[in-house]
């Protein structure tokens, strides 16, 4: 039965790109025998007679298999359909043209397409062969996510820990979601590289714990990899104590205060008292009703407290240190029953799930909605709505969406995502040759301070004004500090002011396209460079990577790094012509070929960004390229103008990014059907920036097991 | 409450098997006055960037008794009897040039889950404390360095990697080893009594709610939720530990050294560490002992102004210069080891040398070579015949030396991490 809606999403889709997010009963779904036997006809008579054509040459015809895949077993339809991967990576490659190679004659436009529509419905049958859901699985909260639960569910007037991942402070609340604008001019900080901006408000005595492994090309809320060591768990044993010992921990400081750790007055029974106020903390702490159960085992562990001589806040305070080390509380996982549950072998659902299971997948979304957008958890409003069933509602989640959305809190998103997107981290290390670059210095403070400000705020102002998402490639207009617009605008319109506290930046309108957007900002340009000079392939991997989602391989480990500085034999050629020397081993030129020129087209940028015409040895700049064997290019504004001409692959690829941050997974065949519904219903309304993130929070993968109330939706948000 | 969860523990997939309290019969064993025979310690050093291949390696052409010394390992001349330079040992497994101690004891396979970019496995000396770290205050000691990356030792925390491959944290200052292994707390008995008995009731609480997680969870599910409930559990387990040691003064051996000084570093901070060592296993504080040593403010403390990376880059000039000088100053600090080592005489009269198993290496052969990890064996406690220069077959996995080592000094390990067997040859 799950298997029919499923089955009309393809259908549709397979129709072109249309908007459908909810579900249709299955009286209306294609009979699936139907569909497998189109599945195989189809297969037949546009996928197998390209295959024999045009690959087994070289991907497993003969004796020898040239390239790694081989397409030699693929003698029927069965054997493609069970490798949902493969298929996406023939969908990838001959999407961007790169199979069939230029030697063996490229495919004609018409049977590129038709073969095209035909493996993407081919990944249809296949995913929904597979059966698989997809959820997200059981994961530990990041510490980013940690430190803002923890101070929403004590309602803490600072943070817990100052963690430089948040890396853009925010000095005089600029950021407010609710007016639909970013204001001309906003007072920021650099927490990594700026002077004192590490020193917060916070909790005396609470120390951070060791920040987590990023996935590689992944976001840091990855479940995969946000493991558990005895080290770590001892960690948030510590960290539980702290919290609530440290010295800041007292009235003032903690919202809850009075309704939960003060002593209670009048002479009420004390177990009462403890059950009233512990149902809502834990409803709070661990996301979802607490049992009776549950309730009363933390009573008793109160009551146990103070018979042993605690006072009443001590008492609470232990409860609460508990709690939050308890795994209800550090893990985020899905109560909802799942395609993987029968292999648990159908034990007893938990006793706090019998009094809510039909609500369990609302709540999952809630959460998921809370820690997406949000990064900490869900507020009681949020948990209503999923517990009394009002948030598959479509317009319920629309009017909590747009609530999220316009909540300060949205500055967390801001504050864990556009960073990660961008790798802005490397910012960090980038350390440009101080004779070479001597403006790049401020004593011990470096203009990288400024710089990763810069693309940050661009992002926040997309945002927060649902701007089209091709303002982030080409922007026309930008925020810089003063010492950014002495450095880098050419006019010497900043004046001074090379701050390294409080930093002021200001709107500014780019006329000249040369810059704006965030691939051309110095802050991406310096940190895709060394110390010494440009990374025309680190910065065409960053492209890639980022903006169209397409991460190359990593390199064999045995190729060894081309020097800094030129060799005196190499002292007269272009980066571009030493490159080419030290490239000479064949199985490197296939991935170099896609994504040199992606880095090449930006050697106009120096290592710190700034504008340059010629190289040192007075060689000239040679930018010039083609963007997926399609869009020629001679200089930047091309470049530019190409991946323009490609913004629908750049809006996809975003779309990816940030479902797998939404999922907090990697994303997989199963997901690539609803990453096309998203981008399209994205491209509908003009790139904006909000439809997309809305239609995360409506995709399939992201509502889990609710199933909304109404089939019609509008898209505007 | 307490009771019901030193049960097991069902989650939908796997079995948990909730601590067992180790006996309290080990302390008064382990207390009960000069032991008959001395028992097996086992020591691991490494080094981060690998050394200087022309000048280290003995050649190849020469094994056995007749072999020159080269320069780098010159100054352990005085030692040659006790020696085994062995040659062709890797990690199949390896292809990080700049993480010389993270595999280096586990011969894991980073890439062995599916999805994930890191993944590692116990440590031969953590499988040697579960047998030799019973009776002792410390079920083992883990030493290391400030800014291990810089000293080429790759992610980890230290040498060692627990049962699920987690990082086991190490000492990274002589000030911090001194205080952990020879200073008592200064707080009350009672205060500390109490301490413990919240620290577990706290962990009690948390296990019930993990049970409610638990149930009808997913495979992968049950598995992530199995790291939290083995953190638990090892916990737990270091409580009871301490809570048996809790009234039991250290000991401290005579002679022991003063207290390091805080801005000790390099040379002498290599050195203090080794006399630590030696002082650890005098008063059998713990039986296993690793050291991921420093690299970088070892070669600053004799005047190099490069970074320990680049002088991983040798070429021919003055970087190559720091990197044999590293060399040998490492190849001398090893030789006052194993003076110390020597000299130092056990209840039953017998050399503390003659019970321990020493290996000293890297996971990195030099520059970016991951093959041939430099290995060099000492101590008797493993009942290797030293002496010798053994060439290995090529690429022989270094596990076989780590299982080796482990039956040698009677630990019952049927194989470690990507191990083919053992090396006979160190043995006859």
């Amino acid at each position: 039965m799950a298997r029919y809606p499923f089955l009309l999403v393809v259908l549709v889709h397979s129709l072109g790109w249309m908007n459908i997010s909810g579900v249709v009963s299955p009286a209306t779904a294609q009979d699936p025998v139907q569909t497998e036997a189109s599945g195989r006809a189809g297969f037949e008579k546009k996928v197998l007679p390209v295959l024999r054509r045009k690959c087994v040459r070289c991907h497993g015809g003969t004796d020898e298999v040239r390239g790694d895949v081989n397409l030699a077993i693929l003698v029927d339809q069965s054997a493609l359909v069970s490798d949902p991967e493969l298929i996406q990576d023939l969908i990838r490659v001959i999407d961007l043209s790169e199979m069939p190679p230029e030697d063996e004659g490229e495919l004609p436009g018409k049977i590129r397409s038709s073969l095209l529509n035909e493996l993407r419905q081919q990944l249809e049958l296949s995913v929904a062969r597979q059966d698989r859901l997809g959820l997200a699985e059981l994961r530990r909260m990041n510490r980013f996510q940690y430190n803002n639960a923890v101070k929403d569910l004590f309602e803490l007037k600072s943070i817990v820990f100052t963690l430089p991942e948040r890396m853009m402070r925010e000095h005089g609340n600029y950021f407010k979601p609710a007016s639909g604008k970013m204001p001309d001019h906003v007072k920021v900080g650099s927490r990594p590289l700026g002077k004192s901006q590490m020193i917060e408000k916070r909790l005396a005595g609470v120390a951070a714990f060791p920040q987590d492994l990023r996935a590689e090309h992944g976001f840091d809320n990855r479940g995969d990899q946000l493991s558990l060591s005895p080290l770590l768990m001892d960690a948030f044993l510590g960290l539980s104590k702290s919290i609530l010992e440290s010295p800041d921990f007292k009235p003032p400081n903690v919202g809850i205060w009075h309704d939960f750790f003060a002593a209670p007055e009048g002479a009420a029974s004390i177990r009462d008292e403890l059950s009233r106020r512990l149902r809502p903390f834990l409803t709070r702490a661990f996301r979802r009703p607490v049992s009776d159960a549950s309730v009363n085992r933390y009573v008793d562990y109160a009551s146990r407290q103070i018979k042993q001589g605690n006072s009443f806040t001590d008492a609470m305070k232990q409860v609460a240190g508990a709690v939050i080390a308890s795994p209800r509380f550090l893990y985020l996982y899905s109560t909802s029953p799942r395609a993987d549950a029968s292999a648990s072998g159908g034990e007893a659902v938990a006793d706090d799930r019998v009094a809510s299971l039909d609500r369990s997948a609302d709540l999952d979304l809630a959460s998921r909605m809370s820690f997406f957008l949000w990064g900490s958890l869900p507020d009681l409003e949020l948990i209503e709505m999923a517990e009394t069933g009002q948030l598959r509602q479509p317009e319920v989640l629309q009017a909590q969406f747009r609530r999220m959305m316009s909540d300060h809190k949205l500055k967390r998103f801001c504050d864990s995502f556009p960073s990660q997107w961008l790798q802005l981290e490397r910012i960090i290390s980038s350390v440009p040759n101080r004779d070479k670059f001597p403006g790049f210095y401020m004593s011990k403070y470096r203009h990288s301070m400024h710089m990763m400000l810069e693309p940050l705020l661009l992002f926040e102002a997309v945002l927060i004004e649902n701007l089209p998402l091709t303002q982030l490639i080409d922007s026309d207009f930008t925020y810089r500090s003063p010492l950014l617009r002495n450095a880098y605008d050419g006019s010497g319109s900043g004046g001074k002011g090379g701050g390294v506290t409080v930093l002021n930046f200001t709107r500014q309108e780019v006329t000249d396209r040369r810059q704006g957007g965030v691939i051309t900002s110095p802050a991406t340009m310096t940190m895709t460079s060394g110390p010494e000079r440009t990374k025309p392939i680190t910065r065409g991997a960053w492209v890639s990577t980022v903006i169209f989602n397409l991460p190359p391989e990593p390199p064999p480990a045995d190729v060894p790094p081309l020097e800094e500085k030129n060799s005196a034999a190499e002292l007269d050629l272009t980066l571009r012509e030493r490159l080419a020397i030290h490239r000479e081993r064949a199985d490197c030129a296939g991935c170099h070929e896609k994504i040199d020129p992606l880095g090449f087209a930006l050697e106009n940028y120096d290592p710190i960004g700034k504008w340059r015409d010629t190289y040192d040895n007075g060689r000239e700049i040679d930018v010039s390229g083609q963007l997926f064997r399609r869009h020629q290019f001679s200089d930047i504004v091309g470049f530019k103008d190409a991946i323009l001409a490609e913004k629908d692959r750049f809006v996809r690829g975003f779309a990816g990014h940030l479902l797998s941050f939404a999922l907090a997974r990697e994303l997989g065949p199963q997901d690539q059907s609803e990453l096309d519904r998203i981008a399209a219903a994205t491209i509908a309304d003009d790139d904006r920036i909000q439809t997309l993130v809305r239609e995360v929070v409506f995709s399939k993968p992201f509502l889990g097991g609710v199933v909304l109330s109404q089939q019609h939706l509008t898209t505007s948000p | 409450m307490n009771l019901p969860r030193r049960h097991f523990l069902r989650g939908s997939s796997t079995l948990i098997a909730l601590p067992i309290l180790e006996s309290l019969g080990w302390k008064r064993f382990a207390v009960a006055g000069p032991l008959e025979v001395p028992s097996k310690r086992m020591v691991f050093l490494s080094f981060g960037w690998g050394v200087t291949r022309e000048d280290w390696f003995p050649d190849q052409a020469t094994p056995g008794i007749e072999y020159v010394m080269p320069s780098g390992l010159q100054p352990l001349a005085r030692h040659r009897k006790d020696l085994t330079v062995l040659q062709n040992l890797s990690n199949q497994f390896s292809s990080e040039a700049h993480w010389g101690s993270t595999f280096y004891l586990t011969g894991a396979n980073r890439y062995a889950e599916p999805g994930k970019s890191f993944h590692n496995s116990i440590s031969a000396d953590q499988v040697a404390a579960e047998t030799l770290g019973r009776s002792t205050r410390f079920t083992s000691i883990q030493l290391g360095c400030e800014n291990a990356e810089n000293s080429g030792h790759g992610p980890g925390l230290s040498l060692a990697w627990n049962r699920q491959g987690k990082p086991v944290s190490g000492l990274d200052h002589p000030v911090a080893a001194f205080h952990k292994l020879f200073s008592d707390a200064t707080t009350p008995l009672v205060q500390r009594q109490t301490l413990l008995q919240q620290q577990r009731s706290v962990l009690d609480a948390v296990m019930e709610d993990a049970k409610d997680v638990g149930r009808g969870l997913g495979r992968n599910d049950a598995d992530k939720l199995g790291e939290y409930l083995q953190s638990v559990r090892d916990i737990e387990t270091r409580l009871s530990k301490e809570e048996q040691w809790l009234d039991v003064p250290k000991s401290r051996p005579t002679g022991l050294p003063r207290e390091p000084s805080e801005t000790v570093s390099g040379y002498e901070e290599i050195k203090v560490m080794y006399d630590l060592m030696i002082a650890a296993m005098q008063v059998d504080a713990t039986r296993v002992l690793t050291y991921r040593q420093p690299v970088e403010s070892l070669i600053k403390s004799f005047g190099a102004t490069i970074t320990g990376h680049n002088m991983s880059h040798y070429t021919n000039g003055d970087r190559k210069e720091v990197s044999q000088t590293r060399d040998q100053k490492q190849s001398e600090l090893l030789a006052h080891f194993i003076d110390r080592l020597k000299a130092t005489t056990e209840a039953d009269g017998s050399r503390l040398f003659d019970n321990v198993s020493l290996s000293y290496g890297s996971n990195i052969n030099s520059i970016h070579y991951l093959d041939n990890c430099p290995t060099v064996l000492t101590g008797g406690g493993a009942g290797v015949r030293h002496g010798r220069h053994l060439v290995l077959e090529k690429k022989t996995p270094l596990a076989n030396l780590w299982l080796s080592l482990l039956r040698g000094v009677g630990v019952d390990a049927a194989s470690h991490g990507d191990s083919s067997g053992v090396i006979k040859e160190l043995f006859v």
